[in-house]
């Protein structure tokens, strides 16, 4: 056995080029690495997190969509765990689960730990007889130790660890009890032999045919000594072929995998049986007989709670209407506690801070164009960075409760019928109508989806929900078009954007085709508890960071560029003549067709990819010449300046916190608050003059539709990365066009 | 050629999505790809497992059942895969525990 403190030589990666283990970038020395395995809704994470505590590292798997957790453990030095994607059997469909497999069939861990939901043993040992034939070391963590004895199921621990030849220990993750006795016993594994346990034993046809696998791989792993090869043969038995594709370069796999699956054929007609399901019925034997041996259930009632809270949550009647109550409150919390809090950041932004950099620059005689540079591109992307803040925070931090108390799955359930019509999940609502406010937290509310496959495509249509900053555009030109009727055209347009929204998630789920039939359609209700609140502390703090990290790069990189085209060249006093000028006049053709092709429209699209409410801000300058980029606000800040943001961080957080108060108690509805901006009765003119009423209409449904900010193509891009994130702007736009056209086309028609 | 599976034209076996809530079954066979039945045996739905019939969602599906001590839905294109012979209520419970027939 390895020593602790050994370091082992990369499994061979230059010949499979896919990397097999991107944590190693995270620190290359990293000696001992174990492998941390459960299915979904056994605390796996929530141990991850005790075990890990901060020190996490956090990125995707390459060449997968899949993401990975690493980290040290604390208080064992040099023991790097890498948290791999949950599954309930170690089978192959989905990309999370192939990841899991083909690391551990692939990467030469010094072990294993298995964690196991003790109150529902019987259903884990399946998993535990697959991870105990990888041949790799095992410690079995029995978690929910506290729920197990809770529900009157006793499991005779010193007996399992007999049996199974490896360490056992009971946690419980939530409350952090037995971590330690845990890591006691991860330090002794460590540093003494690892036993690699007892797995289940197949009738001797199925051993012989593993046997012969094994001597038909044995040439082609000559270079391979780390691979698991018995395990490997076994699995490639078992008809997990792809395992070849992640093992060899294409043309080897390609002839490997007709000679594996004949051997496979052979069996199958010789026996006149599938040796997966053979293997399996071996599996379920084993996990039984251990069952027996060590597990008693006391006759107690179980679950009552559970039932109980489940007879109204899914009643009949009260099941839906239930759900648009919790969104409900949700929304109203989110949105009203941190409305106020929005302007403060903004006001701070502004004030205090900007005025801050412009003396410290000033202080240092940078020249006007860096100062401009530093306060509206850099400055300006990280305050619209830090808007999104207190909402995101907020809602983590909802989601996290509603995620670990039961309820989400609950959700997924009342409403699945109405997803399964347009093949996503049923968890997927929530994000939709999350969406109606805020797209960004939008897509993150995705994660709550399984499969990556559903929170892709959930994600790519959330853009078209109609969130609340559209809302001015819709105004302001409702109200110098339509009159009183800009009420339907409002409605008219949220409704465009769902029904969007579900044609695009129909039309994906189509055309993303074969990877989709990843398996039957099943949804875990586990048992509602009480959140613990060091659990949801952590995920939110962890999501917060992320967020701050990697969206917030993107959105001031594209601040930035922002500002580049709109001030350049250096000292520009003409809008148009200025880059974005420039690009707007050339983009203006391609929206001729859509009846507003004039480079005002243009660019202040351009411009609303900042944030959609921008539209307005822009053609307000644009039309009323108000494009105020005078050089004396790039100057050194007044004594009156100072005064106001004294003002802005005292007072001012004062009345921000009062105001959070009074929308908690009172009922405000938020989503309509932009209604009371008023509606600019000179740009009401100005748009009148420049658009045919068919034109207004084919802009805002374009508004609607087109891209909804950056902001959103962050959060995309941090989720799904480049490829996806820009896929899905180039659809948005597209979707867009079209719509816009046909929309003109129709109103032309109508209107004469 | 003709010959037929004898569990599945017994009148007495029926798809699980057919069976009224409250009811209880025994797990007879599992269709459909392999890697769909591998994932259900996964889950407890293999022959000789019972299971309770819960509730319908709201909007008649999925539906929700008890399966090896949890709760599980199921939407009824992969519950009609499921093949049952419905049994009555077990008093004492089997090694899984079913202390729902107690308490229903």
């Amino acid at each position: 056995m390895m020593a602790h403190g050994h370091v082992r030589p990369s499994p061979g990666c230059p010949r499979c080029r896919r990397g097999h283990a991107p944590w190693k970038t995270a620190r290359p020395e990293a000696v001992a690495t174990v492998a941390l395995v459960g299915s979904p809704n056994v605390g796996k994470t929530t141990l991850f997190n005790a075990l890990t505590g901060q020190h996490q590292h956090t990125g995707n798997w390459p060449g997968k969509t899949v993401t990975y957790h690493a980290g040290f453990v604390e208080g064992v030095e040099d023991l790097l765990l890498v948290d791999l994607p949950g599954l309930y059997t170690l089978d192959a469909w989905s990309p999370e689960e192939r990841v899991t497999q083909e690391q551990l069939a692939l990467y030469p861990f010094e072990g294993v730990v298995h964690v196991v939901d003790a109150a529902h043993l019987a259903r884990d040992l399946y998993l535990l007889a697959e991870v105990l034939e990888t041949g790799l070391p095992v410690l079995v963590a029995l978690n929910m130790w506290d729920v197990a004895r809770r529900e009157g199921v006793d499991i005779d621990v010193d007996q399992m660890a007999a049996l199974l030849g490896v360490p056992v220990i009971p946690t419980v993750a939530r409350t952090e009890e037995g971590v330690q006795a845990l890591k006691a016993a991860l330090r002794r594994w460590l540093a003494g032999t690892r036993s690699p346990g007892r797995p289940p034993r197949y009738p001797q046809r199925v051993q012989e045919a593993v046997e012969r696998m094994q001597t038909l791989l044995a040439p082609w792993l000559a270079e391979w000594p780390l691979v698991r090869q018995r395990w490997l043969a076994l699995k490639l038995l078992e008809g997990q072929l792809h395992l070849l594709d992640a093992l060899f370069p294409p043309e080897q796999a390609r002839g490997l995998r007709a000679r594996v699956a004949a051997l496979r054929e052979e069996y199958r007609r010789r026996w006149r049986e599938d040796p997966a399901l053979v293997v399996a019925d071996a599996r379920y034997g084993w996990a039984e007989g251990l069952w027996r041996a060590v597990a008693t259930v006391r006759r107690e009632r179980r679950f009552h709670l559970t039932r109980a809270i489940d007879q109204v949550v899914t009643h009949r009647w009260l099941g839906i209407p239930l759900f648009f109550l919790v969104m409900f409150l949700v929304f109203h919390l989110v949105i009203n506690l941190t409305d106020p809090f929005i302007a403060w950041v903004e006001d701070v932004f502004q004030g205090p801070i900007r005025h801050g950099l412009l003396w410290g620059l000033h202080q240092l005689g940078a020249p006007l164009w860096l100062r401009s540079l530093v306060v509206d591109g850099v400055l300006a992307g990280v305050g619209s960075m830090m808007t999104f803040l207190p909402g995101l925070t907020l809602l983590y931090l909802f989601l996290a409760w509603l995620e670990d108390s039961g309820y989400m799955a609950r959700v997924a359930f009342v409403m699945d019928r109405v997803m399964q019509a347009v093949g996503l999940h049923g968890k997927a609502v929530l994000p939709l109508i999350l969406g109606l406010g805020c797209n960004v937290p939008a897509i993150y509310a995705t994660r709550t989806l399984d499969r990556w496959r559903d929170r892709l495509v959930t994600a790519l249509v959330i853009p078209f929900i109609s969130c609340s900053a559209r809302l001015p555009v819709y105004l302001v030109f409702g109200m110098a078009f339509f009159g009183p009727s800009t009420v339907w055209v409002v409605w008219g347009l949220y409704l465009m954007g769902f029904l969007i929204a579900l044609l695009s998630a129909a039309g994906l789920q189509r055309f993303l085709g074969a990877e989709g039939e990843a398996g039957p359609f099943l949804l875990e209700l586990p048992p509602y508890h009480w959140p613990n609140r060091r659990v949801i502390g952590r995920q939110v703090r962890q999501q917060v960071r992320e967020f701050v990290v990697r969206a917030g790069t993107v959105i001031v990189a594209i601040s930035v560029f922002l500002w580049v085209l709109m001030n350049l060249p250096w000292g520009v006093e003409d809008p148009r003549q200025s880059w974005f000028g420039r690009v707007s006049t050339w983009l203006a053709p391609a929206l001729e067709p859509l009846g507003f092709g004039r480079w005002e429209a243009a660019g202040a699209l351009m411009s609303g990819m900042v944030a959609k409410e921008v539209v307005v801000s822009t053609m307000g300058q644009i039309y009323l010449g108000e494009l105020a980029s005078t050089p004396t606000r790039l100057g050194p800040p007044s004594a009156e300046d100072w005064r106001q943001d004294l003002q802005v961080l005292g007072p001012g957080l004062w009345t921000t916190l009062m105001e959070a108060g009074r929308n908690l108690v009172g009922w405000r509805p938020a989503v309509f608050t932009a209604a009371a901006l008023e509606a600019d009765a000179r740009l009401a003119v100005a748009l009148r003059e420049h658009f045919t009423p068919a034109g207004a209409l084919a802009f805002v449904v374009f508004a609607l539709l087109y891209v909804p900010c950056m902001a959103t193509l962050a959060a995309l891009y941090q989720e799904f990365g480049l490829r996806w994130a820009a896929l899905a702007m180039g659809y948005q736009v597209s979707v867009a066009w079209v719509s816009a056209w046909v929309v003109h086309q129709v109103a032309r028609v109508l209107w004469g | 050629m003709l010959r037929r599976s004898s569990s599945t034209s017994s009148p007495s076996v029926v798809p699980l999505d057919q069976l009224a809530p409250g009811s209880w079954a025994e797990v007879v066979r599992v269709q459909g790809p392999l890697r769909w039945r591998r994932r259900l045996y996964a889950l407890g739905f293999r022959p000789g497992t019972r299971v309770y019939v819960e509730q319908r969602a709201p909007l008649g599906d999925p539906i929700q059942y008890w399966v090896q001590d949890t709760w599980l839905a199921l939407r009824r294109q992969t519950a009609r895969q499921i093949w049952v012979r419905p049994v009555a209520p077990r008093r004492t419970p089997p090694e899984n525990g079913t202390p729902l027939s107690e308490e229903v």
